[in-house]
C-alpha cells in the first residue's frame, strides 16, 4: 500500500459531490417554494409538485453520498473519517449514516420519504400538511448546508488528491445491525414528522374530527416500525455489545423508547375519537408529541448535558448544529402550542355528558385509561433521563441506576397490564362485572396454569437455583417481596395479557381482521415482555477463566479452552471453547481479535451465544491474561503463623515454602543467585521446584523461572534475604481467558415477540391504509360520506 | 362542574409529576470524589477519576480488577472491579467507578471507560 502515491480525484467523482450539495440546496429552494405557493394559494399543482421535487432532493443527496462512499472517495472528510478500502459494501453503505451530518441526512431523507408518501392520502388537509412539511424539511436542508457531508478534506494546493484510506468505521460497529437498525428506527422517526404535520395541519383547518382515519396508518406503521427499529437496538446490544442484555434505560434508547409510548397513547386515543366521538384535542396533542419527544431526547443525548451517565460514547454535536437541533424543537413547541391557542375557540368542544350507557368497565374509558398510562409511562421515562440535566442546572452530576427506573415505572405497569389484559372482552356498551369475569375466566384460569408449569420448570434441575445474593427483596407498599415471587407476579401479568390477546385473535380472524391483528400485535409484545423480564429477573452469571490445560465448571457444565480459531489479527478469530454438559456437548465461540490502536492494539470481542431450547447461554470473553495469581508472599516455616502463610494453596494443588538460597555476596563484584525452595503437592503427587533471581555484577536481575507441570511457570518476584521473606506470582505458560457466562432463560420470547408484535403492526398498518383510502375514494365521488 | 374538575385534575398531574420528578431526583446516584465516597452511604457511587494504568493488576483466581484512581482533587484509592476487565481497560484514561467504598477501597460492579481511541480522537471535522 505504501508504494502508491496519493492519486488525484477523478473529475466524476468532484461533480458528483457538487451534485450532492445541489441537491441539498435543491431541497431547501423546492420546500421553501412549495409552502410559499401552497400559503399563498397561488398554484397548488406546482407548489405540490416542488413538494415532491424538495423530497427528490434528499433522496438525491442521500444518492450521490453512498455513490462517494461505495467508490472510496476519501477527499471527502466525511467519506474519510467513516469508510476505509476493507470494509465490505454492506458496512461502505452504513457509513453514510454513521456520522452526524449523515444521520441529519438520514433523518432529512427518510422523512422526506414518509412525507412524499402520506401527503398523497391526505385529502382536505393537504395544504397545511405540506406547508407544515415543507417548513421542516426546509430546515433540515438549511441545517445540512452547513453540517454538509460534502466538504473536502484541507488540500495543499489547487489539485485535489485522494488519501490512500480512510480512517474506517469503529470495529464495534462492523456487524450488521449497523446495516438495518438506524434506516430502521429513522424511518420510524419520520413517519412521526407526518403525525406533527397532520396534527397542526388538523388544528388549522378547524377539522379535528375527521382528519383520524387519514392518519391512523402512519400512526400504526410509526407504531410497528419503531418498535421493530427499538428492539433491533436491544437485539444489537445483546448480541453483539457483550453488555448482557437487551435494554439498560440508556438515555439514547430513551430517546426513542418516549416517542414509541407516546405514539402507543396516540393509536389507543384515536379509538376513542371514533367511536366516541370525544378526545378530539387529546389526539391532536398526541399526535405532535412523539415529535416533540423526539427532538428533545436528541437534544439531551447530543449536547453533552448527559456528561458521563451513558454507556453509549457519542459524539457530542458541534454548537452551531446543536443550536439549529434546539431551533427546530423549539419551533415545534411554539408552532403547536401557537396553533392550538390560535385556533382553540374553533375546535374546542363542549364538556361531554357522561354517556349512560358506559361504565367504568367499558371500552371508551378502559382506553382512555390505557392511553393515560401509556403517556405517563413516557413521561416518566423522560423525566429519568432528564435528571442529569435537571441537577447539573443546580450544579450537583448524578445519575439515575437503572434500577431506578424500574422502582419509579413498576407503578404503573401492572395497572397497564391488567387494563391490556381485560379491554379486548369489554365492549363498548354497558356491561357488568360479573358478566365480564365470566367471558375471561379462561384466560385467567390459562394464564395461572401456564404460569404454574413456569414455576415447576423453576424448580426442576434443569433449571439454576438463584444464588441467595441475588434475592434482593423489591419493595413496593413497603412489602418485601422476594425476587421469585415478584417475577412470577410481573410474568404472570404479561401471560395473561399474552393468553387473552391470543384467544381473542383466534375468535376475531374470521370476524374481523383490524381487531384480529391489534391482538396478535399484543400477543407479540406480551411475549416479549415476558421474556425481558423473566430472563432478566432469573438471569444468573458466573466468572471464570477458561484455559487448554484445567477444565473450569459454569452451570453444571465442564468448559476448556481449545484455541484460536484464527490469528488475533482476523476480525473473524474466536476463541474456541470446548462445553461439555449432561445435554452433550458444543463448542462456543466468542469473538477475540485486535485492531490498530494508538499507543497499542485495541482489542474488539463479540459474545457468543448458545441457545438451548428456551435457555440462552451468553459467554462474554476478556483479553488473554498470563497471571494466575497476584504477588503473594511466603515465610519461612519458623516465622509461619497468623498473616505469615507458609503454605498456600492453589487450584488442585498446595505451595510450600521449604528453604532459601543465596550464592554469591552482594557488592562482592560477581553474580548473585538467591533461590527459594517449594514443594509441591497435587494429593498424590509431590515434587519439589527452585525459582530464583539472578542479580548480575552490573547489576540486572535476571529471574529463573520454574515450570509446574506443562500449564505454570513461578516467578520469584521478591526477596528479602535478611528475613528470607519472599514474594511470587504464578503464571500460565498458555494464556487464560476471563469470562463471563450468563444464564439466561426464555431469551427465545423476546425475539418471538417482537417478530409476532412486527408482523401484527404492520399487517394493520396495511390494512388501515386500505380504510384511509376507501374513504378517500369515496370523498372524490360524493365528498360527504365522512361528514354524516 | 367542567372547570372545577379540570383544575382537580390539573392539580393532580402537577402534584404526580413533581413526585416523580422528586422520586428520581432524590434516589439517582451521585457522583462523587475519594473523600465523599468515604462518608457517603448508598452502593452505586459514581467515583470518576484518572486511571494509573502501572497500578492496574487482573487477577483470574479471584476475577477481580484492580487500579488505583486519582479524583480532581488528587487524592486516590484502590479501586477492586469484580468480574472480567472491560474492553479497552489498559487503554482507558478516564475512569467512572460505580459502587461503594469497603474498609480501605472502593468495590465497583460497573466500570464505565472513556477511551482516547483513533476513532474518537479525529470525530471533530477537519476542516
Amino acid at each position: 500500500m505504501s508504494d502508491r502515491a496519493p492519486a488525484l480525484a477523478a473529475p466524476w467523482s468532484l461533480f458528483v459531490g457538487d451534485l450532492g450539495r445541489a441537491f441539498v440546496i435543491v431541497a431547501l429552494l423546492a420546500c421553501v417554494v412549495s409552502a410559499v405557493l401552497f400559503i399563498t394559494k397561488k398554484n397548488e399543482r406546482w407548489a405540490a409538485r416542488s413538494f415532491t421535487i424538495g423530497a427528490l432532493g434528499f433522496v438525491g443527496a442521500f444518492a450521490s453520498l453512498a455513490v462517494l462512499f461505495v467508490t472510496h472517495q476519501f477527499q471527502y472528510a466525511y467519506v474519510f473519517e467513516h469508510s476505509a478500502l476493507n470494509h465490505e459494501i454492506q458496512y461502505l453503505i452504513a457509513g453514510v449514516w454513521s456520522g452526524q451530518q449523515g444521520s441529519f441526512l438520514l433523518w432529512g431523507t427518510m422523512s422526506a420519504i414518509a412525507g412524499a408518501f402520506a401527503v398523497r392520502g391526505t385529502g382536505k388537509y393537504r395544504r397545511w400538511f405540506t406547508i407544515v412539511y415543507a417548513v421542516f424539511l426546509a430546515c433540515i436542508a438549511g441545517i445540512l448546508m452547513y453540517e454538509s457531508p460534502f466538504i473536502m478534506v484541507p488540500q495543499s494546493g489547487s489539485q485535489v488528491f485522494v488519501p490512500l484510506d480512510g480512517n474506517g468505521l469503529s470495529p464495534s460497529l462492523l456487524n450488521y445491525w449497523v446495516v438495518v437498525h438506524p434506516p430502521t428506527i429513522f424511518f420510524g422517526f419520520g413517519t412521526l414528522t407526518v403525525l406533527f404535520a397532520y396534527s397542526l395541519s388538523a388544528m388549522i383547518e378547524r377539522d379535528v374530527k375527521n382528519w383520524i382515519p387519514l392518519v391512523r396508518p402512519w400512526a400504526v406503521l410509526s407504531l410497528a416500525v419503531l418498535g421493530v427499529g427499538l428492539a433491533m437496538g436491544g437485539f444489537w446490544a445483546y448480541e453483539t455489545l457483550g453488555w448482557g442484555g437487551f435494554w439498560a434505560w440508556d438515555p439514547v434508547e430513551n430517546t426513542s423508547f418516549v416517542p414509541w409510548c407516546a405514539v402507543i397513547a396516540f393509536v389507543h386515543g384515536m379509538f376513542v375519537q371514533q367511536a366516541k366521538k370525544k378526545w378530539f384535542i387529546a389526539n391532536v396533542f398526541f399526535a405532535a408529541l412523539p415529535f416533540i419527544l423526539f427532538c428533545y431526547g436528541t437534544f439531551l443525548t447530543r449536547s453533552g448535558v448527559l456528561g458521563n451517565s451513558s454507556v453509549h460514547s457519542f459524539a457530542q454535536m458541534d454548537s452551531k448544529a446543536l443550536r439549529l437541533l434546539i431551533a427546530v424543537g423549539s419551533v415545534a413547541i411554539f408552532a403547536f402550542v401557537g396553533t392550538l391557542i390560535w385556533r382553540w375557540s374553533d375546535i374546542k368542544t363542549p364538556f361531554m355528558e357522561k354517556d349512560p350507557d358506559e361504565t367504568l368497565l367499558s371500552r371508551g374509558p378502559l382506553y382512555a385509561v390505557g392511553a393515560w398510562f401509556l403517556l405517563a409511562f413516557a413521561i416518566f421515562t423522560a423525566v429519568g433521563m432528564s435528571v442529569p440535566f435537571m441537577t447539573a442546572l443546580m450544579g450537583r452530576q448524578v445519575a439515575p441506576d437503572e434500577g431506578l427506573y424500574h422502582q419509579v415505572l413498576v407503578w404503573l405497569f401492572p395497572p397497564l397490564m391488567l387494563t391490556m389484559a381485560i379491554a379486548p372482552y369489554v365492549s363498548w356498551k354497558k356491561q357488568g362485572a360479573t358478566d365480564l369475569f365470566s367471558k375471561m375466566t379462561n384466560s385467567l384460569a390459562v394464564s395461572l396454569g401456564l404460569v404454574g408449569f413456569l414455576l415447576l420448570w423453576l424448580k426442576s434441575p434443569s433449571f439454576q437455583k438463584p444464588p441467595a445474593t441475588e434475592a434482593i427483596p423489591v419493595k413496593l407498599f413497603h412489602l418485601h417481596l422476594p425476587v421469585v415471587t415478584w417475577i412470577l407476579i410481573l410474568t404472570w401479568l404479561c401471560m395473561f395479557v399474552a393468553v387473552s390477546s391470543l384467544w381473542r385473535f383466534l375468535e376475531h380472524i374470521r370476524k374481523s381482521k383490524m381487531s384480529a391483528w391489534a391482538m396478535m400485535a399484543h400477543f407479540g409484545l406480551a411475549l416479549a415482555l415476558m421474556g425481558l423480564i423473566f430472563s432478566r429477573g432469573f438471569e444468573q452469571k458466573v466468572t471464570i477463566a477458561v484455559h487448554n490445560k484445567e477444565t473450569t465448571e459454569a452451570f453444571g457444565r465442564t468448559l476448556l479452552e481449545k484455541g484460536q480459531t484464527s490469528v488475533f489479527s482476523d476480525r473473524n478469530n474466536k476463541i474456541a471453547i470446548n462445553v461439555s454438559g449432561p445435554e452433550g456437548g458444543y463448542t462456543a465461540k466468542p469473538g477475540l481479535y485486535y485492531v490498530p490502536g494508538k499507543d497499542k492494539p485495541m482489542a474488539v470481542k463479540w459474545p457468543y451465544i448458545h441457545h438451548e431450547g428456551l435457555i440462552d447461554y451468553y459467554y462474554a470473553i476478556g483479553e488473554p491474561v498470563f497471571d494466575a495469581t497476584g504477588e503473594s508472599e511466603f515465610y519461612p516455616k519458623e516465622q509461619a503463623g497468623e498473616g505469615h502463610p507458609n503454605l498456600r494453596a492453589y487450584k488442585g494443588f498446595t505451595l510450600q515454602y521449604e528453604s532459601f538460597q543465596m550464592e554469591g555476596k552482594m557488592g562482592s563484584g560477581e553474580d548473585v543467585t538467591m533461590t527459594a525452595r517449594f514443594m509441591i503437592s497435587d494429593g498424590t503427587d509431590a515434587f519439589e521446584v527452585e525459582p530464583g533471581i539472578v542479580i548480575t555484577k552490573d547489576g540486572q536481575r535476571l529471574p529463573i523461572l520454574a515450570r509446574i507441570q506443562d500449564t505454570y511457570t513461578l516467578e520469584l518476584t521478591r526477596v528479602d534475604p535478611s528475613t528470607k521473606a519472599v514474594s511470587l506470582i504464578i503464571h500460565y505458560i498458555n494464556p487464560a481467558y476471563p469470562m463471563e457466562v450468563y444464564f439466561k432463560p426464555l431469551t427465545l420470547f423476546v425475539w418471538l415477540g417482537i417478530g409476532i408484535m412486527g408482523l401484527g403492526g404492520l399487517l394493520a398498518a396495511a390494512g388501515r391504509r386500505r380504510e384511509a383510502r376507501a374513504i378517500a375514494r369515496s370523498k372524490h365521488g360524493a365528498e360527504t360520506t365522512s361528514q354524516v | 362542574m367542567k372547570k372545577s374538575a379540570s383544575i382537580v385534575t390539573g392539580i393532580l398531574t402537577g402534584v404526580g409529576l413533581c413526585a416523580v420528578v422528586f422520586a428520581f431526583v432524590k434516589n439517582s446516584s451521585p457522583y462523587v470524589n475519594v473523600a465523599e465516597a468515604r462518608t457517603r452511604a448508598g452502593d452505586s457511587l459514581h467515583l470518576a477519576g484518572d486511571m494509573d494504568k502501572s497500578s492496574l493488576s487482573v487477577s483470574v483466581m479471584t476475577h477481580t480488577v484492580s487500579f488505583r484512581l486519582t479524583d480532581e482533587n488528587g487524592e486516590s484509592v484502590n479501586v477492586v472491579y469484580k468480574g472480567i476487565p472491560p474492553a479497552n481497560m489498559s487503554d482507558a484514561t478516564q475512569v467512572v467507578a460505580i459502587g461503594s467504598m469497603k474498609g480501605d477501597h472502593f468495590e465497583s460492579h460497573k466500570l464505565l471507560l472513556k477511551c482516547p481511541s483513533k476513532y474518537e480522537d479525529k470525530a471533530n471535522n477537519p476542516t
